[in-house]
């Protein structure tokens, strides 16, 4: 198992390199760039944007900007921002507690309601328990989380003032629990609804797929308890296609919300990518995306492995 | 020159009082009482500084915020009369201090001054600011001006000479910030010091942190220049990520300030007891660029545009003022000059006429006709179709476009509409963007002068600063237009430091572009601030930014 992971290890790091070949081609194709921004301001004369492109290193044809930008990285220095001149690294730094923190606890939240409420739902098909759930994860589902979380913020903040609008405290005033989940409520609400409607859906589907397995009447055939039949038979078999879902989702702890974050004024991840997107900061872009895509590879390679222990007919070698 | 300032003198009371008309704003409020000292206001913020080194960015937000930390020698207050900030007076050949040949520049410092760490401020923190701009390891936006300095001397610790090697006109627009030698003097560039982020100045506030993507804390500088400013304990400015989301937190009163609404939301604030709104007239105004060449080259005229009549049609068939009535609810002005504002502008200058009768009658004139019957006109089996593109996602612009489009098809022009991201539209040459090559037909977006008018109409309309592949598309005149005669008066303007002369030059200037029409001026845009009840003391200026006057605010009771 050790050589399997380590041979899969070996062999992410031509795709990965490929990787950042194809983010950077595809981050430089778009017109534009990071001094877009002074064009076309009367004082910055084309003296001014000649001696920049130079200063930033954009002048360099594109492979040597390539090679630059893999050399520095190989050395683990993501570079420094083209807009604020500050190292790549303090500002992922600023940001990623704050997705983590955000991501994270939505994270547990969808789990501790999409696991119960899908097995249930499963095991009590067409009972008014699982109309209810199916019906609640199909509205959770269709409601976009931009449209959910403008409508959301509507009610509670501008309507009724029970919650703030945005961001994770109220600035300016000593920390206060409360105070911060107050702030909490909104965009881990609506990032618990969205995503724990998903996964009802999955683990519901993939249950009663299980259920309906042959093992399954073996077992209660054997005189099991239905409370072993569930969770040492069924659950266990039932929760590998989910694991797929969950290692693509992991990701996100680290590449943040971006919609939710830009909605609720939360200062994480996907609020700097999409900063970073609108003046084409390319050493933030390339960071971030480098980084998500690195995590992919490797919580893919995880969710293999947990196949294994899900599994035992799965073996590697 | 005497009279040029009676005149400024005059205009800058009548814009005063435009501005109070205007804005709705009760200065009046809490005049009983002078205000309280201590609280705390909030400044919503949609567009995050990248930095707070305002010689590192042109970002309105970074200016914006630095403007409370970071003071210049002179500023300009809502009239657009120039007024001493660091320095004691506004240099001018009147009071001796700029030369007859407008090459030397005297300032004289306050005594006294602070930064406010508690060193004294001197004139060579002036030099040292020059010398930043100019080292050639700083990453700095622009020398525009500075460059023309040969060198700057410090005769004592409170005068300050500028030697130019040539006249520079606008030389009043030069340090409108003044960096601290104490602190940066020993660095051997400024790309990475934490001053970018924590700038020390002798403003009325001084920054106590900055958490990226959340926001920054201000409290007062306790070595102010005017004692007893600012009112306020603290100055907090938060970052929102949009201008609706800052409007619901200023409506649940998570700030008390939103800087910078858009002209559509002015009826939405309109209704709110607890909110006002400041509106003042900008000197940005929405205009349909349009390009007089074929593809980019001055020497082959547009097959459309190329021809000054329907250049003159389509300003005739635009009516202007439902333009401002129905989608700016009455509060703009509808265009009238590139110089709408300050002393460089000629007041008496009207909005041009609505007319879709002339309109018709010069595209006739021009050749054009419906020969085929289908509604567009047509000459030689061209039809007389347009391609109009702005920056996308503005929903205030869209709406403006379909209106265009709307008053154009009534006279037979056919319009198109292609619009492309902000970072396309203002694309470089090698970007091979439209509108450095000159391969579009008409683009609509809202560049404007300064309170110097010279970088922009020279940039903008000198006809060395049309886009050419020889010049590696240098320049900003992306209509390609043409005048010896405008030419000669922008030449003149920036060859004379005297205000006057300058000012009838810019005049001139104005009446030529409105008459060749390089560009046909929609709107003058409206800078639109938004403030609960609480907040006291502020005045709008078009001229700075909002905090300008940040010293004088208060909580009102």
């Amino acid at each position: 198992m050790a050589r399997y992971a380590l041979r899969r290890v070996l062999q992410a790091m031509p795709l990965l390199l490929g990787i950042t070949l194809g983010i950077f081609l595809l981050i430089r194709l778009v017109p534009g760039g990071p001094l877009s921004a002074y064009e076309g301001n009367p004082d910055v004369t084309p003296q001014d944007l000649a001696r920049l492109r130079q200063q930033l290193g954009l002048d360099a044809p594109l492979p040597v900007q390539y090679v630059r930008w893999l050399g520095r990285l190989g050395r683990g220095d993501l570079g420094w921002s083209l807009v604020s001149h500050r190292p790549v690294t303090s500002m992922i730094g600023e940001r990623l507690g704050n997705t983590a923190y955000l991501m994270g606890l939505a994270l547990v939240l969808t789990f501790a309601i999409a696991l119960p409420a899908g097995i249930i739902s499963a095991r009590r098909q067409y009972s008014w328990f699982d109309h209810a759930v199916t019906t609640m994860s199909f509205a959770g589902f269709s409601m976009p989380t931009f449209w959910s979380g403008l409508l959301a913020i509507l009610v509670f903040s501008v309507w009724l003032r029970w919650l703030p609008a945005g961001g994770m405290y109220t600035v300016g005033e000593a920390f206060s629990l409360a105070d911060r989940l107050r702030h909490l409520v909104l965009p881990l609400g609506i990032l618990t609804l969205f995503s724990a409607a998903r996964y009802t859906r999955y683990l519901r589907a993939s249950m009663l797929e299980v259920l309906g397995q042959d093992y399954i009447a073996t077992a209660r055939a054997k005189g099991l308890g239905e409370r072993v039949v569930i969770q040492k038979h069924a659950l266990k078999n039932a929760t590998i296609p989910v694991v797929t879902i969950v290692a693509l989702d992991l990701p996100q702890l680290f590449s943040g919300a971006l919609i939710t974050e830009t909605m609720f004024s939360w200062p994480g991840m996907g609020r700097l990518f999409w900063e970073a997107t609108l003046r084409l900061d390319y050493p933030v872009l390339m960071a971030v995306m480098t980084v998500s895509a690195a995590l992919v590879v490797l919580f893919n390679l995880a969710a293999d492995l947990a196949y294994g222990f899900l599994d035992p007919r799965i073996r590697y070698r | 020159m005497r009279v040029s300032r009676y005149r400024l003198q005059g205009a800058r009371v009548l814009g005063m009082l435009c501005l109070l008309l205007m804005a709705g704003v009760s200065l009046a409020h809490g005049q009983g009482k002078p205000p309280e000292r201590g609280g705390t206001i909030r400044i919503g913020l949609w567009q995050e500084p990248s930095t707070l080194n305002p010689y590192y960015a042109t970002m309105y937000a970074t200016n914006l915020v630095a403007n409370v930390v970071l003071e210049g020698l002179v500023a300009v207050d809502p009239a657009g009369t120039y007024y001493p900030v660091l320095a004691t007076e506004v240099p001018s050949v009147a009071n001796g201090q700029v030369s007859a040949d407008g090459r030397m520049v005297t300032y004289r410092l306050r005594p006294g001054l602070r930064w406010s760490d508690g060193a004294p401020v001197t004139s060579a923190d002036v030099r040292f600011t020059w010398e930043a701009l100019m080292n050639p390891a700083n990453r700095v936006v622009t020398r525009t001006g500075y460059d023309l300095i040969e060198k700057v001397e410090t005769p004592d610790a409170t005068t300050v000479v500028l030697r130019f090697k040539r006249l520079y006109a606008p030389h009043l627009t030069l340090f409108p910030y003044v960096l601290p030698r104490h602190v940066l003097g020993s660095l051997p560039d400024l790309n990475q010091t934490q001053f970018n982020r924590l700038p020390l100045g002798t403003g009325p506030f001084r920054i106590a942190e900055w958490v990226s993507g959340s926001h920054m804390t201000f409290e007062r500088n306790a070595h102010y220049r005017v004692s007893g400013r600012p009112f306020l304990d603290r100055l907090i400015f938060k970052m929102v990520p949009s201008r609706e989301v800052g409007s619901a937190q200023i409506k649940t009163g998570e700030i008390d300030v939103l800087w910078n609404l858009s002209e559509y939301q002015i009826p939405d604030f309109e209704r709110l007891a607890d909110v006002k709104l400041a509106i003042t007239s900008s000197s940005l105004s929405e205009k349909l660029v349009l390009n007089q060449s074929a593809g980019g080259d001055p020497a082959a005229p547009h097959s459309i545009l190329g021809d000054r009549r329907v250049r003159q049609a389509l300003q005739h068939a635009i009516n202007k003022r439902v333009i401002v009535e129905k989608l700016l609810y009455g509060k703009a002005k509808a265009g009238t000059s590139e110089v709408p504002h300050g002393w460089a502008a000629d007041p008496s200058i009207q909005p041009s006429e609505f007319n879709p009768d002339r309109a018709r009658q010069l595209l006739r004139d021009a050749g054009w006709q419906d020969t085929d019957r289908d509604g567009v006109l047509d000459k030689g089996g061209q039809p007389l179709k347009l391609r109009l593109s702005t920056t996308s996602g503005d929903k205030l612009r869209e709406l403006v476009e379909q209106l265009v489009q709307e008053q154009l098809k009534a006279v037979g022009v056919a319009v198109t509409i292609e619009n492309v991201l902000p970072t396309v539209l203002f694309g470089s040459w090698g970007d091979r963007s439209p509108r450095k090559r000159g391969t579009y037909d008409i683009q609509m977006y809202s560049p404007g002068p300064s309170i110097d008018p010279d970088a922009y109409l020279y940039g903008f309309y000198h006809s060395s600063q049309i886009p050419t592949e020889a010049n590696a598309g240098a320049g900003n005149n992306t209509s390609r237009y043409r005048s010896a005669e405008f030419d000669r008066a922008v030449e003149e303007a920036r060859g004379t430091v005297d205000l006057d002369k300058r000012r009838k030059a810019y005049i001139r200037a104005a009446h030529l572009l409105n008459e060749d029409l390089p560009v046909i001026i929609l709107y003058t845009r409206l800078f639109v601030d938004a403030y609960r009840t609480r907040v006291g003391g502020y005045t709008p200026n078009p001229w700075a930014w909002l905090g300008w006057d940040a010293q004088g605010w208060y909580v009102a009771q």
